[in-house]
């Protein structure tokens, strides 16, 4: 092409030049959350949209980073910001803040607190104190309680009932579990083996092993999560508790046996043990009979720790628009954003809601369990510890479950896959 | 040569470099440079955070004393060994099978059934036969209740979930076996059976005396590669038992992975990977020097 008229050229040029900074640029906040399942991702773009709505000004640009756990989530996470990524902010669990800390990845969000305390004065209100607790490392908050999740025991009503066994009470204990554990175990077939068992025994770390640490008044590390406790005499007596639910009482299947939700909607499973987070799966098959329970206690002697994850969106030191990011971060603990996560019956979230009026209010009662309020109360009524996560999070659950295996696979003996453990946790946490 | 020749020759050399090209800037960038990468990362500590450490011989000292170390080339090894034997055996058998006089339609429709499962992404094979050697629910333990065969805790004790890996691995591969098989036996000239039946051999000396060794070039390439692919066994335990029950199908990829992208080791993940290296390195070395021994070349 010949530039016979350089002038139309420069004009049209001109014309694009002065269009363009008419529109004032957007700022853009780069936003990591983790995307635990597909459907999860029209709730998040629904968030960002409201939030976008009020904020013309600014533009989420959301990453959304799959995985089957909060510590896979966070690996990728952190390769992703070594990769040269610079999020803003990002969602991250108990179990990732004193790595993000430590990496020095976070920035304090005392100063933007203190400047809009009244603005959140109605936030703070609304929070269980042992959550706004769990987000304070060394005095300086890094983020606001989002949503949570508790250990609770679920239990099948329906085999319940077809059994006549009398559904768990609150000051229930371990020898009332196992009774009632033995009770749902049942073989339908006469060929020696159950078809139906009591309860599952996850080889898993918060879903798994230690609620029973807490309620035992132990746990896998010290209380500064600074020194292995994995040879605490009540640590070996709660594996061994676990291995015998599986190979003497015989109540609980080995592990490895599968998809947990969908056998105990199947009546194979009478109890396990899980936070909210079934409800996704039992809301999609059309099941309801089910309800929850306070985990048991260990004996009428031993008072019960209720142990919790909890979540937020801590402001990232490689945030290049901090002001807009904070004003997200407020957005995303308003009620109304908040009330998003008690779900709907088309997408269903697992979660549960930081606000008090929201996790024991009305709207949850449209999902079960219907015992649903004592999630919440779980956090006030006993004493309540956040899941023990070091800054080797990922090291020290990898070392423990690979024992953890062992010893409910009965090819350890708990004093064995403990000692071993203590030895292998101690070195990681010393590095 | 005369000037118009040499001319030629030059063309013909940058149409050569140009068709390989896209090879070349793809080695150089995905294979080349990373194995680079990780030469001089081995000397260094780095969390992918900070800068990265000059530790000098550091992970190498650590590599000498890591008792992990041991446990994870041992569970590798006994996988490997069993994959690749189980491959070349049975990939062998049912080659030999497919080649035997039978209707060339079934002939083809065998041969894709059996390479189908080699076409799939590794963690779907993994994830259904998840499901199906679920202990109590799987349908493998089903049909085996069926005749009167306890249930088998396939993937959570170690006997058995190490034979179950090298059960699935091989199932998924054993496609790609058969029909290299395959091709080298159809290369192996008819008249030679022709000449053996003259001479009295039977069905049985034919495979051994003729069969075996003239397929002994393809056997060779197969041990070869498919030693060096066992060796990076990774998504088959990392799917059906995440290295379990207490490490025992943790392999050295695993393990490398884990050290690398899950505790943020890089040094040391790639000194483990050039040991990996290392040994399949030597271990080719030593199959090429044996070679002459049992390979026979037309």
């Amino acid at each position: 092409m010949r530039f016979k008229k350089p002038g139309i050229w420069l004009f049209l040029l001109m014309c694009f030049v002065l269009i363009g900074s008419a529109v004032p640029a957007k700022t853009k906040l780069n936003f990591v959350f983790w995307l635990w399942a597909p459907e999860a991702l029209e709730g998040w773009k629904k968030t960002f949209e409201g939030f976008m709505a009020e904020n013309p000004d600014v533009e989420v640009n959301y990453i959304s980073v799959p995985g089957a756990t909060w510590g896979e989530y966070l690996d990728k996470v952190s390769t992703l910001i070594a990769g040269g990524e610079k999020p803003d902010v990002m969602w991250v669990a108990t179990e990732g803040m004193l790595f993000l800390h430590r990496k020095n990845l976070m920035q304090p969000l005392d100063t933007y607190i203190e400047r809009d305390k009244a603005e959140l004065q109605e936030f703070f209100e609304d929070v269980a104190p042992a959550l706004l607790e769990a987000m304070v490392l060394e005095g300086k908050t890094y983020a606001l309680p989002y949503s949570w999740n508790n250990m609770v025991i679920w239990y099948n009503t329906k085999m319940f009932n077809d059994l006549g066994i009398a559904v768990p009470q609150e000051d229930w204990t371990k020898a009332e579990f196992v009774e009632i554990s033995k009770k749902l175990t049942v073989d339908r077939n006469n060929d020696g083996k159950p078809d139906q068992y009591g309860f599952a025994v996850e080889p898993a770390y918060f879903a798994g092993t230690i609620p029973w640490l807490f309620v035992r008044g132990t746990s896998l590390l010290s209380e500064d999560l600074s020194k292995s406790n994995a040879n605490d005499p009540k640590v070996i007596e709660v594996m061994q508790f676990l291995q015998d639910l599986i190979y003497k009482e015989k109540v609980a299947p080995t592990p490895g046996f599968g998809p947990t939700f969908n056998l105990f909607i199947a009546g194979q499973i009478g109890m396990f043990g899980a936070g909210r987070w079934p409800v996704v799966t039992f809301v999609q098959e059309g099941f309801s009979d089910c309800d929850i329970q306070y985990w048991p206690k260990w004996d009428q002697e031993t008072p019960r720790i209720t142990l919790f994850g909890v979540d937020g969106f801590p402001l990232l030191t490689t945030s290049q628009n901090p002001e807009e990011a904070w004003k997200l971060i407020k957005y995303m603990v308003r009620k109304d954003t908040q009330a998003k996560l008690i779900g709907t019956k088309e997408a269903p979230v697992g979660n549960i809601p930081a606000r008090r009026s929201l996790a024991i209010g009305e709207e949850m009662s449209v999902f079960p369990p219907k015992n649903y309020k004592i999630f919440y109360e779980s956090l006030v009524k006993f004493p309540a510890k956040p899941v023990p996560a070091p800054v080797a999070f990922t090291r020290v659950e990898e070392i423990w479950l690979r024992y953890v295996s062992a010893i409910l696979a009965n090819e350890m003996t708990p004093e064995e896959g403990c000692s071993k453990a203590h030895e292998e946790i101690s070195k990681a946490l010393g590095q | 040569m005369s000037y118009s020749e040499r001319v030629l020759r030059k063309k013909e050399n940058v149409t050569g470099y140009l068709f390989i090209l896209p090879t070349l800037i793809g080695f150089l960038s995905f294979v080349f440079g990373p194995m680079v990468a990780a030469v001089i990362l081995s000397f260094f500590s780095w969390d992918l955070f900070t800068p990265p450490k000059f530790v000098g011989l550091g992970n190498y000292r650590a590599l000498l004393g890591d008792e992990h170390l041991l446990s994870v080339y041992k569970n590798t090894l006994i996988l490997v060994g069993g994959v690749v034997s189980l491959e070349i055996i049975g990939g062998l058998i049912v080659a030999v099978l497919i080649e035997q006089r039978i209707l060339r339609s079934l002939k083809y429709f065998l041969r894709t059934t059996y390479f189908f499962p080699y076409v799939i992404s590794a963690t779907a094979v993994a994830l259904v036969w998840h499901l199906l050697l679920n202990p109590d629910l799987g349908v493998v333990n089903y049909y085996l209740s069926k005749i009167g065969i306890d249930r088998i805790n396939w993937l959570f004790s170690t006997q058995w979930a190490r034979f179950s890996i090298i059960l699935v691995e091989t199932w998924k591969n054993i496609g790609f076996y058969i029909v290299i098989f395959l091709a080298g036996l159809q290369n192996i000239p008819r008249q030679l059976y022709e000449a053996a039946e003259v001479d009295g051999a039977n069905r049985v000396q034919q495979f051994f005396y003729l069969t075996l060794p003239l397929l002994s070039p393809t056997t060779f390439f197969l041990i070869v590669v498919g030693l060096i692919n066992a060796f990076q066994i990774f998504d088959m335990p990392y799917v059906l038992t995440r290295g379990g029950p207490g490490g025992a199908t943790r392999t050295v990829v695993m393990y490398i992975y884990e050290t690398g992208f899950r505790f943020f080791n890089m040094g040391y993940a790639a000194t483990v990977s050039l040991s990996l290296f290392v040994f399949i390195a030597v271990l080719t070395f030593i199959q090429f020097r044996m070679s002459g021994r049992w390979v026979f070349y037309r």
